[in-house]
C-alpha cells in the first residue's frame, strides 16, 4: 500500500537519544527538553526527522537500526500543533515529507519515517532570517512539551513484538 | 492567528533520564551563598562548572553517545565563560549544560524579570572552534550572534560586559 500523506490529527514520535542527557540542570527553571533536540543537524538537510505513530509500534519507533544500543526516548506532538507553532514564527506552512528509514526498507510501505521540509539544515545555514525561524519553532514546541509527552525505558526490540500498531 | 506559549514547565530531566543520567549535577534556584563582597550567588554556578570539569576529565563515558563526543577546548570554553559570567553575577544563572547535537557543548541561562518576562540566553561551543549566542525574551530571538571561544580578559572586561549581561 502507498504510503499516505500525514494529516494534521497525527501523532509523531521525535527521536531523542542518550547524547542528549544534561550535564548540569536546574530543575525549577527549563523545559522538559532543550531546543537543540528540535533544531535540524548537518544529518537533517532535507527537513528534521519523525516516526509516525499510526505505522510504527513505540518499541519500534524508539529503535535505530543504524545504532541499536542507543536508548532513545520519544517525544510525542500532533502534527496540527506543530503546524501552528510554524505558522506562528512566520512560517506559511510545515510539509511532511515520506521518507523510508532503515526499518521502512526492512518493512515496507507503509513507510513510518518522515521529515518536516521546512525544519533542514539547508535553510538553517543559509541564512539569518531561516535560522531565527527555526530557532524559535525548536523553543516553542519543546516548551509545550510535558512530561506526559516523553516516554523512555525501551528495551531493544524483539522480533515478537508487534513493528505496527 | 498566533498561539499563545504556556508558562514553562517544571523542568523533569531527571525523571526522564533516570537511566542515563546518574551522574548529573542539578541544583534549585532559590538557594543561594553569599559570596566574599556579600552579594547572593546561586550554587548553579558551581554546580555547572564542575559539571562540565567532571565531563571533561570522563569524556570516555560518552563513548556510547549518540552525539559527536564533545572536544576538550569546547568544554575548556564553557568553563571559561561560566567562570567569568559568575564574576559578573549576571542575573541569568545556569539552569542547562549539555553537549550539542552538533558536537560541542551548550549552555543556558535563564531569569524571569520581575515583569514576568522569561529571559532564556543560549550559547553553543562547538568542536570546530566557533561559539554562538542567542538571547530569547518570551521565547521569541532578540539577538543572534558569534561570540569568542573564549571570554575576554579582565583588561577588556568591562569594555566587552554589554555582550555577556
Amino acid at each position: 500500500m502507498p504510503t499516505p500523506a500525514v494529516t494534521s490529527t497525527e501523532l509523531l514520535y521525535r527521536q531523542v537519544g542518550p547524547g542528549g542527557n544534561p550535564l548540569f540542570f536546574d530543575e525549577s527553571r527549563a523545559s522538559v527538553l532543550h531546543q537543540s533536540l528540535f533544531t535540524p543537524t548537518d544529518n537533517d538537510s532535507d527537513g528534521l526527522s519523525l516516526i509516525r505513530s499510526i505505522y510504527r509500534s513505540e518499541v519500534w519507533a524508539a529503535h535505530r537500526i543504524e545504532n541499536p544500543s542507543a536508548q532513545f526516548r520519544l517525544a510525542r506532538s500532533i502534527a496540527d500543533d506543530l503546524i501552528r507553532i510554524a505558522t506562528s514564527v512566520g512560517f506559511s506552512a510545515l510539509n511532511f515529507d515520506i521518507s523510508p528509514d532503515g526499518l521502512d526498507n526492512l518493512h515496507g510501505e507503509p513507510f513510518a519515517h518522515c521529515t518536516i521540509r521546512e525544519i533542514n539544515r539547508t535553510d538553517y545555514n543559509a541564512s539569518h532570517t531561516q535560522k531565527k525561524r527555526i530557532k524559535e519553532w525548536a523553543f516553542a514546541v519543546v516548551s509545550r512539551l510535558t512530561k506526559s509527552d516523553i516516554s523512555a525505558h525501551y528495551s531493544i526490540p524483539m522480533t515478537s513484538d508487534a513493528y505496527r500498531p | 492567528m498566533p498561539i499563545e506559549l504556556e508558562p514553562r514547565r517544571m523542568y523533569l530531566h531527571r525523571a526522564i533520564t533516570s537511566t542515563h543520567d546518574s551522574s548529573s549535577f542539578t541544583a534549585t534556584s532559590t538557594n543561594t551563598i553569599a559570596s566574599e563582597s556579600g552579594q547572593e550567588i546561586s550554587p548553579a554556578w558551581d554546580a555547572s562548572i564542575e559539571a562540565l570539569w567532571k565531563c571533561r576529565d570522563n569524556c570516555g563515558q560518552l563513548n556510547e553517545s549518540d552525539y559527536p563526543r564533545p572536544s576538550k577546548s569546547a568544554i575548556q570554553a564553557a568553563i571559561a565563560w561560566l567562570v567569568f559570567l559568575k564574576r559578573q553575577n549576571t542575573q541569568l544563572i545556569p539552569s542547562f549544560v549539555a553537549p550539542s547535537p552538533e558536537g560541542g557543548i551548550i549552555v543556558d541561562r535563564c531569569y524571569t524579570s520581575p515583569g514576568g518576562h522569561d529571559h532564556v540566553s543560549e550559547m553553543i561551543f562547538l568542536n570546530d572552534g566557533s561559539a554562538e549566542k542567542t538571547e530569547y525574551i518570551d521565547g521569541k530571538i532578540k539577538s543572534m550572534q558569534p561570540i569568542p571561544m573564549l571570554p575576554p580578559t579582565n583588561m577588556h572586561r568591562e569594555q566587552t560586559a554589554s555582550i555577556n549581561c
